[in-house]
């Protein structure tokens, strides 16, 4: 009987590639010329041959259900928690954000036109007091600039900060200062 | 990857995913944790996962899963028999059943000898003979070399032959897999 070489070690160690028709055609000539000379190594490639029957022949054992129950269960709450944070949190942050835009327009029209809330009506009258009719026409084009650039800022905005921001403070602020300015035009018409 | 797909995945991959992580850990309720864990993590990295290397995927996450097992029950090791295991591979083999007792016999033997592996070890044979991935493939998910895993499994080898010729003599680096 032939001795194990050295060579048998590194053989033994592709003779499972060998099986499995893993090698490429220099290493399956080199095994095979090697097998041609040593019983020792076709031995080992029987033993391979046997061990890969019984292990590729193991049955799959079935999942019992309980375990996919488990799994789905898991899986059908965090959808059903998913698609309910996305039925409350879309369509109530669209909501204020339409509130609050349509607030923070509010007030920058009462911030732009804060002047007429501090002279009496009859001072805006063209041609007094500095306000010729082109200079209040221009200050109103302004003031519409301004209210649909802030608003395309807005709308860009993340639904939620300016939820956070304008949601909840702005409505009181708007109501007030518009009572101070129906106020203040009542008070300048007596 | 939406819910219909990963019950779709769930589906398919389930039976190979719990008999791979029965067959390294040898224990029926480890095996349904590790099936259940490597599931309910995919369904956390679904967006991340690619669903064409899915399977890849989950053979790594249980492979994973079990050699954390197994490092944390080393001090009370039980490999339990597995008479679902022997139950289903007498019902494959009914059409030819002398063949099969025996290769269920052998089978039975062979998973208790594959005990004695170390998990690693254990693991890059049933990826590449149970579950049929090619060397570089199994590799690549342990990321390591080819040769290296052609060299496990000549030791696993070495070790699961005693089962089919059990006058067989074990060389010392076996020994060292065994020990």
């Amino acid at each position: 009987m032939m001795r194990k070489t050295t060579d048998c070690a590194w053989i033994e160690s592709q003779l499972a590639g060998f099986a499995a028709g893993e090698l490429d055609p220099r290493e399956v000539a080199e095994v095979e010329r090697h097998l041609a000379t040593c019983p020792d190594c076709r031995g080992e490639l029987a033993g391979e041959l046997a061990l890969r029957e019984s292990l590729t022949s193991l049955p799959v054992v079935s999942c019992p259900e309980r375990v996919t129950a488990n799994i789905l269960a898991v899986v059908n709450a965090s959808d059903r928690r998913l698609g309910a944070a996305r039925r409350r949190v879309v369509p109530i942050g669209w909501r204020r954000a339409t509130w609050g835009l349509a607030a923070a327009a509010v007030v920058l029209a009462l911030v732009f036109v804060a002047p007429w809330r501090d002279r009496p009506e009859d001072t805006y009258v063209a041609g007094e007091d500095g306000w010729s009719e082109q200079e209040i026409r221009t200050a109103r084009g302004e003031v519409r600039l301004t209210l649909a650039l802030a608003a395309r800022i807005i709308e860009k905005t993340e639904r939620k900060t300016v939820t956070e921001v304008f949601g909840r403070q702005l409505r009181g602020a708007v109501i007030k200062s518009m009572k101070a300015l129906t106020s203040s035009l009542e008070g300048g018409q007596g | 990857m939406n819910k219909h797909v990963f019950v779709d995945i769930l589906r398919y991959h389930r039976d190979r995913v719990f008999s791979y992580s029965l067959y390294c850990l040898r224990d029926r309720d480890d095996a349904e944790d590790v099936t259940q864990d490597a599931f309910l993590r995919l369904w956390k990295k679904r967006d991340e996962v690619d669903p064409q290397r899915v399977e890849a995927w989950l053979i790594r996450v249980a492979h994973n899963l079990c050699i954390d097992r197994v490092r944390r029950r080393k001090t009370a090791r039980r490999y339990l028999e597995l008479p679902e295991v022997r139950a289903a591979a007498a019902s494959a083999e009914t059409a030819a059943p002398d063949r099969g007792l025996q290769r269920e016999q052998t089978q039975a033997m062979l998973l208790d000898a594959m005990a004695a592996l170390q998990v690693e070890t254990r693991s890059v044979v049933i990826m590449h003979y149970f579950q049929g991935l090619k060397l570089d493939e199994v590799a690549g998910l342990l990321g390591k070399k080819t040769n290296t895993v052609k060299v496990q499994l000549h030791r696993a080898r070495q070790v699961l032959r005693r089962v089919l010729e059990p006058g067989r003599d074990v060389d010392p680096a076996v020994k060292r897999e065994t020990g």
